[in-house]
């Protein structure tokens, strides 16, 4: 694997390269987009973070991504998803089903509902197998054994028989990373892989995903709310608001130096480990539901910093500095923050 | 760590569990007993009964019963207990193909409905037609196309039970269908049928194969209902409702013509339903403590 640049788009052709990707919800006559205008790069072996609170759309974006949203009423209204080049969004179902769990994997929040519960591990991992190549069942039991050691899963001969509910959260959560792993593919999406377990757990978990992504080269879109996990496995990260995006940087990048009001809020609204203890900042308000999103900026009846522009213009995401674009009209070289 | 109850309770059938449970309820068991005795009268009815079924001696009409005709003789002389052997053969071969059918078709269209939304209002409206219908009214239009008879009875008893069973299968459909792994299941590639057949079929079975034991009690109460108005199995051939339509004549001084294979299907049909009760209270999840 070659060590790319710190910054994206200096490294080569991207894995997967989303380009306008928006989504809309169709609700009766009311047409709302809930992701809108997302352009964004995936590199080998690296990893994009997306951010964001409850309700922004980074879970439809991903779910959208492997065209599993449910259409009706959501459907993808235009852009392009182009993974090694080709663009998904046309494909047939038939096709798609050939790309998913092959060359773009996905891990869900819930590792304890995610697996089903008739079959055993064994089989649930030689069924992601068996889907995209002609494998034996013998060989796939083999190849299970093989993946689950590979993902720590201790005594794996033994285990590879066992039924979901014998496992533990994190142990399914390995299970789920070694089925998504099984076809070796190009993107894993991770919605939230560690939301649903404990701190010790979540630490193995992201450890696990880390020495995975730098032995095969996966590249990887980690979505989550915990700005913890993001600066802890991102190399890139999008701060998604509305369905929009509006700040995108190389991850130390953003964390030295959030520019957009809402980043900046999000960031002040964690404790401080060392240092002075401030009273935390939350950040006022929620963000406002996909049919009801202020004219402008979308965040600006929440921000500080608003003005006659933001509630009349939406500003572009523009590069106000190097790799770092954002969506705000105040920020920039020279703004206030 | 909690582990949701939908997630132990379908990892494999509780086979072992199930007789346990079973074994501990007084009344499950003396139903069980019940309805093995009459499974086992029905499917031995060759070598146990007495008499031939059809056998006709006029010598000996509408006789109460005695230690030779154990339940009595009909007004052609036949033995009834002989014949209610046989006849209980047939009745509750008319319930197992009328579940075993309906239980099917209505399976498959539940799954299809709940799976596919754009199938859903269509069939459903259709099972809903289907369900205004009287059973016996089925019966009756049935009896009047194919002629009586027990396939007219079987047919009858199959569509009706279909819209049912769909209803309960399209329900768990979209329980099982809300779960993450069917949603994990398709991430990984999986086409729509390998999700229905080992994704949300599995996960729903348990609840259809409940619901149709109970149908079960109700399916042979119909059929005997059909044949006692005289639209399945014809004489002479034995069936329960059939025979208890016969005895209607001399209800008044020969009654246990008719009772005794009434109490034949009420026993039956009552052991069915007290199991099919226990065993919904063992596998169904949200009744379990």
């Amino acid at each position: 694997m070659t060590n790319h640049a710190d910054s994206p788009g200096a490294a080569a052709a991207p894995v997967l390269d989303i380009r306008d990707f928006t989504i809309e919800l169709v609700t009766g006559k009311m047409v709302s987009p809930i992701v809108d205008g997302a352009s964004f790069q995936v590199h080998e072996g690296r990893t994009l973070g997306i951010v964001g609170e409850s309700g922004c759309g980074k879970s439809m974006l991903s779910l959208g991504i492997m065209k599993l949203i449910p259409t009706p009423p959501a459907k993808i209204a235009e852009g392009q998803v182009l993974l090694d080049g080709s663009d998904l969004v046309p494909l047939s179902d038939k096709q798609m089903e050939q790309v998913r769990g092959n060359r773009i994997s996905m891990i869900f929040q819930e590792p304890m509902t995610s697996l089903n519960p008739v079959y055993t591990v064994g089989y649930q991992i030689g069924e992601a197998l068996r889907a995209h190549s002609s494998l034996s069942s013998a060989a796939a039991r083999q190849k299970a054994i093989e993946l689950l050691r590979k993902v720590g899963i201790p005594n794996p001969e033994k285990r590879v028989d066992e039924y979901p509910h014998s496992l533990s959260g994190g142990m399914r959560q390995r299970v789920m990373i070694a089925i998504a792993l099984a076809c070796e593919p190009r993107v894993l999406i991770a919605d939230e892989p560690t939301t649903a377990l404990d701190v010790t757990i979540q630490a193995q978990i992201l450890d696990l995903m880390r020495s995975l992504k730098t032995e095969s080269g996966t590249a990887i879109m980690l979505i989550s709310h915990d700005l913890g996990v993001i600066a802890e496995m991102a190399d890139d990260v999008i701060v998604m608001y509305a369905g929009r995006i509006i700040e995108q940087a190389p991850v130390h990048s953003l964390f030295a130096a959030p520019s957009h009001p809402y980043t900046q809020g999000l960031l002040a609204s964690i404790p401080a480990v060392e240092g002075e203890q401030h009273r935390l900042q939350p950040v006022p308000g929620t963000v406002p539901p996909p049919h009801d999103r202020p004219k402008g900026c979308a965040f600006h009846p929440r921000c500080s910093f608003s003005d006659e522009k933001c509630r009349a213009e939406r500003p572009p995401l523009e590069e106000k500095l190097a790799g770092h674009r954002v969506a705000c009209w105040h920020a920039g070289p020279g703004a206030s923050a | 760590m909690t582990s949701p109850i939908s997630s132990e309770t379908a990892a494999g059938f509780p086979g072992r569990h199930l007789l346990v449970s079973l074994g501990r309820d007084p009344v499950s068991c003396i139903a069980l007993a019940t309805l093995s005795a009459l499974f086992l009268g029905a499917v031995l009815a060759h070598w146990i009964a007495p008499y031939d079924p059809l056998a006709i001696d006029m010598m000996k009409v509408l006789k109460a019963p005695s230690l030779e005709h154990l339940f009595g003789t009909d007004g052609q002389g036949r033995d009834i207990f002989s014949r209610s052997l046989y006849g209980l053969r047939v009745t509750i071969l008319l319930g197992f193909s009328a579940i075993f059918v309906g239980g099917t078709v209505g399976t498959v269209i539940g799954l299809v409905a709940g799976f596919y939304p754009k199938a859903d209002t269509i069939l459903m409206r259709l099972m809903d037609v289907i369900l205004s219908f009287p059973a016996i009214l089925f019966g009756l239009a049935i009896a009047a196309i194919i002629g009586s008879g027990t396939t007219a009875v079987i047919i009858a008893l199959s569509v009706s039970t279909t819209p049912l069973v769909a209803r309960i299968a399209r329900g768990a459909a979209l329980m099982a269908l809300a779960h993450d792994y069917v949603s994990s299941g398709r991430a990984i590639g999986l086409n729509d049928w390998a999700l229905l057949w080992r994704y949300v079929l599995p996960n729903c079975i348990s609840t259809i194969v409940v619901f149709l034991t109970l149908r079960l009690g109700q399916a042979i109460l119909l059929g005997a209902s059909l044949s006692f108005l005289g639209l399945g199995t014809q004489p002479p051939a034995p069936e329960l409702g059939t025979m208890a339509a016969q005895g209607i004549g001399f209800f008044f001084f020969a009654p246990h013509v008719t009772l005794i294979p009434s109490f034949v299907i009420f026993f039956l049909v009552l052991s069915m339903n007290i199991l099919g009760d226990s065993l919904r209270d063992i596998l169904d999840p949200r009744l379990r403590s």
